[in-house]
């Protein structure tokens, strides 16, 4: 398999981002953040919904009661990203499964660019999950239809923390379940290792 | 008690009410995780305003070292864990100085 340039940058952004929880108080500038955001948006959606609205959260006093509101967020962050759903525009769109199956995927995968992004310039990010979205409601003065689904907290890594390990036993089955695809794929081995082919195994 | 004073207990008490909220349809095990976060921000509590000693801002730096921990390995968790609370408890048992 011939690697091009692009794909072992991606290969290697993809294999060392982490979950950074500890950042330096150096500020990251809005529009930076906004950039990021603005990339985030390339990222798919079910039925082109593009139903997803960022709040970029720099200022302080407000970081600080989001933060205070967000038990996944360790330390309050120098930016929170806010990525929210426009559960309206979704359900127009995609019915319920626009509004309730559509939009937590949607999110993850803007998420997932955005951090990446983030990670391309030495931003540290983490997705937390766990936040009162009624709370962040009230604290952002979001509209009715607004949902904030997932947190980022973004900014300058204090700590980076070593890769937990990945799961390679039984992860991936070829052609039916229970046949396991045996090696270790490139995308699957960690940043620094010599990069394999992998090859088709013989199922159990 | 000043503005900011009682601003900073509220993000405390606001953490803990939102962690009891959210932790009956959460995993089990981030239940650990959010009591050990209180302690970490309890201790930062008293440092902003001076009253944490040497030893409790090392607690606070176990502390927060924590949940990367449980993520790489349960065992790993449970070990750093059970070395903190023998440190605390060892503290504790030592004679007023």
């Amino acid at each position: 398999m011939t690697e091009t340039e692009a794909g072992r940058i991606l290969k290697d952004l993809i294999t060392t981002r982490r979950s950074v929880r500890q950042f330096t108080e150096t500020e990251v500038e809005v529009d930076r953040l906004a950039s990021l955001v603005t990339l985030g948006t390339w990222a798919p959606t079910g039925g082109n919904a593009q139903s997803w609205r960022f709040v970029i959260v720099t200022d302080e006093p407000t970081v600080r009661a989001v933060h205070a509101v967000s038990p996944g967020i360790s330390s309050p962050p120098p930016a929170i990203l806010v990525i929210c759903q426009d559960l309206k525009r979704a359900e127009e769109l995609g019915g319920a499964m626009g509004r309730d199956r559509c939009t937590p995927m949607d999110t993850a995968m803007a998420a997932q660019t955005i951090m990446l992004a983030a990670h391309a310039e030495r931003l540290g990010t983490c997705a937390v999950l766990s936040f009162h979205a009624g709370a962040v409601h009230k604290i952002l003065g979001l509209p009715d239809e607004i949902l904030p689904q997932l947190l980022l907290s973004v900014g300058h890594p204090a700590k980076v923390p070593p890769a937990p390990p990945r799961r390679s036993e039984g992860l991936i089955h070829l052609d039916r379940w229970g046949q396991y695809y045996d090696e270790r794929t490139p995308g699957l081995q960690e940043a620094g290792e010599p990069r394999g082919e992998g090859k088709k195994g013989g199922g159990t | 008690m000043s503005y900011s004073d009682e601003k900073d207990l509220l993000e405390l008490v606001a953490f803990m009410l939102v962690s009891s909220r959210n932790l009956m349809t959460e995993p089990a095990r981030y239940g650990p995780l959010r009591l050990i976060e209180a302690t970490r921000r309890f201790i930062e509590v008293l440092e902003r305003r001076g009253i944490a000693t040497a030893f409790l801002r090392e607690i606070e730096a176990s502390a927060s070292e924590m949940p990367s921990r449980l993520m790489r390995s349960e065992q790993e968790f449970f070990s750093a864990l059970d070395d903190l609370v023998e440190t605390v408890s060892a503290r504790l048992a030592a004679p007023a100085q």
